[in-house]
């Protein structure tokens, strides 16, 4: 077990040094960060300023070296001034993340809630126009475009029959009517993707001996369903949860967007249209970090939980 | 009756609607009624046939400046298919041969190219297609690269696995016995073993770029305008919800039926060609 989670943490420290190793060259591919001082009329600088801030900014040192300077500064939290802003890019992040969160965890409950109990319905009830039902709902949140499930509810919902708030947060930042159609739009994928990983997880573990021995004893069938059966099923539902993550990601960036919602998902958008870097870069950084770190916890619950795991 | 358990047992419908994208694709020219890029603003969010207010010339209605909308429809199918031929045709022969060599060599250069795939996989695609965009500029060709940098993680892995339980088979044994090279055995021997896995990881794909695609040109980022892509057309309606709703609802839906198709057609071919990842129907 020891050994297992070395190896796992040292994993994750190789993949987010890479990672941040792809976003340092991207925001050096992005240009001179000295050029975004040249102000609209091509004023600038001058020569001495120049070379002094380059010497500030690490840009006369070899490039490993301005890696290391940056890594150590974004480690830090130090992602200097965003430039449409003008203000530290960590502030605005700080800003942003509480209404992400909030939309993050309100599509997740959404995706967990109606994913994993429909899924779990499907497999009991194979075949029946139940089955067909929930598996219809699977194909659909694969399928629609996030964006335009997003539009189209609030033409009806919103337009037609005026039950819900069009977009943004609301009137004092938390407002259930508002989140409603954010979080369905945003929880509809995730919850595609439980159905179906619980239905056939779920089909798997009563098709083995363990549950037929418990039936054949006479235990009761939702006892064997609950207690034997959903326990062992859930384990691939739950490594899933990882790159449901990664979905949430593109999938908030979306909502938030079509729902005028303030988070960072707009922001970023809003930053990419606006050549706004230090604030892209801070995003990913972020994100990548997040996702790492989650994978890492995810692996090592599925270790504890599953000895197979850590031996093999 | 025999009709509906043929339709049942095979994806027709599906087939046909991507029959009918890359026919709509390849024909553009040819069937498409009016000029897509011609506006004319006396014809402003005319309606579809059938709902009052609509003119013959005009089968969908017209955009908010004037454009026919079934022209611009066919012409997105066009940059829907070739951006979907392309990546996937890219990502999934990078991945395949990737998945290839890390299951066959195994050791240091699997650990690498895995490890590479996981660090891959851990960066928010969207974000980075966004950069890319910052940094380069909006093309087709950038449209593509993106895309094809984000399907070839998939199928390594499913690759991988498969060369996996193929390298320990005796044919393969008997092969490295008769003295083939390693490039032989990948090519002759362990290929043709992974066929099905590759078929259906391609197919599992295509729904995923062409989601990733409009979303990306939903947000602004993609094939740059007049040029018509289904993803920016929904966009460019989502102001005139109330006076135009069929602007966001005709692409919008096209892009829905395509990916619908592409994952019933994907799951199909994976329940037909392999049975280990049945999802027991």
């Amino acid at each position: 077990m020891k050994q297992f989670l070395i190896r796992r943490i040292f994993y994750a420290v190789v993949a987010i040094l890479g990672g941040t190793l792809i976003i340092f060259f991207l925001s050096r591919a992005s240009g001179d960060p000295r050029v975004l001082f040249i102000d609209e009329y091509g004023g600038g600088p001058g020569d001495e300023v120049w070379e002094k801030m380059g010497r500030e900014l690490g840009l006369d040192k070899p490039v490993p070296i301005q890696y290391a300077i940056w890594l150590k500064k974004s480690l830090t939290g130090d992602f200097g001034t965003s430039l449409a802003l003008q203000r530290p890019v960590i502030t605005v992040l700080k800003e942003r993340a509480p209404a992400s969160l909030r939309l993050g965890v309100a599509g997740w409950i959404f995706g967990t809630l109606v994913g994993i109990p429909l899924g779990i319905i499907s497999a009991i009830k194979r075949g029946t126009k139940w089955d067909y039902l929930a598996r219809t709902f699977a194909l659909f949140g694969q399928s629609l475009p996030t964006f335009w499930a997003g539009i189209m509810g609030i033409l009806i919902f919103a337009g037609i029959f005026e039950w819900l708030p069009s977009g943004t947060m609301g009137e004092g930042g938390f407002s259930i009517p508002h989140l409603i159609m954010p979080a369905i739009v945003l929880g509809w994928l995730p919850a595609a993707g439980y159905l179906r990983l619980t239905r056939s997880s779920m089909l798997d573990v009563l098709e083995s001996e363990y549950i037929k021995l418990a039936r054949a004893k006479g235990v009761r069938y939702s006892v064997v369903i609950w207690k034997h059966a959903f326990r062992n099923a859930l384990l691939v539902p739950l490594t899933y949860s990882g790159l449901l993550l990664i979905g949430f990601i593109t999938g908030t960036t979306v909502a938030e967007t079509v729902f005028s919602w303030p988070g960072l998902g707009r922001l970023a958008i809003n930053s990419v249209m606006g050549n706004d870097f230090p604030v892209v870069a801070a995003i990913m950084f972020f994100t990548m970090l997040l996702y790492v770190t989650v994978v890492l916890f995810l692996d090592l619950i599925y270790a504890f939980i599953d000895p197979r795991i850590r031996t093999g | 009756m025999v009709v509906i358990n043929f339709l049942k047992r095979y994806p027709v419908i599906p087939t046909m609607i991507y029959a009918l994208l890359i026919f709509t694709a390849v024909f553009a020219p040819l069937i498409s009624p009016q000029d897509p890029y011609k506006n004319s603003l006396s014809d402003r969010n005319v309606p579809p046939i059938g709902i009052e207010g609509s003119k013959s010339e005009y089968i969908l209605g017209t955009d908010p400046i004037g454009r026919d909308m079934l022209s611009r429809i066919i012409y997105g199918a066009r940059v829907s298919a070739m951006v979907m031929f392309f990546s996937v045709l890219i990502g999934v022969t990078v991945g395949t041969t990737l998945g290839l060599v890390a299951g066959y060599f195994g050791g240091h250069i699997d650990e690498v190219i895995m490890r590479v795939v996981d660090v891959w996989a851990a960066l928010p695609i969207i974000m980075l297609a966004m950069v890319f965009v910052l940094i380069f500029g909006p093309s087709l060709i950038m449209l593509v690269v993106i895309l094809a940098l984000m399907s070839w993680p998939g199928p390594v892995r499913l690759v991988r696995a498969q060369t996996l339980s193929l390298k320990n088979m005796d044919y393969i044994a008997c092969a490295r016995i008769s003295g083939a090279s390693s490039i032989r055995i990948i090519s002759k021997h362990l290929l043709p073993g992974t066929w099905n896995i590759v078929l259906v990881a391609a197919t599992l794909n295509i729904g995923t770029i062409i989601l990733t695609e409009a979303t990306l040109s939903f947000l602004g980022v993609g094939i740059p305008p007049p040029t018509p892509a289904w993803g920016a057309m929904t966009a460019s309606g989502r102001n005139y919800l109330n006076d135009a709703w069929w602007v966001a609802f005709m692409p919008g839906m096209c892009i829905f039926l395509v990916v619908m198709s592409g994952n019933f057609i994907g799951d199909w071919l994976r329940d037909r060609l392999d049975p280990s990842l049945r999802q027991l129907n």
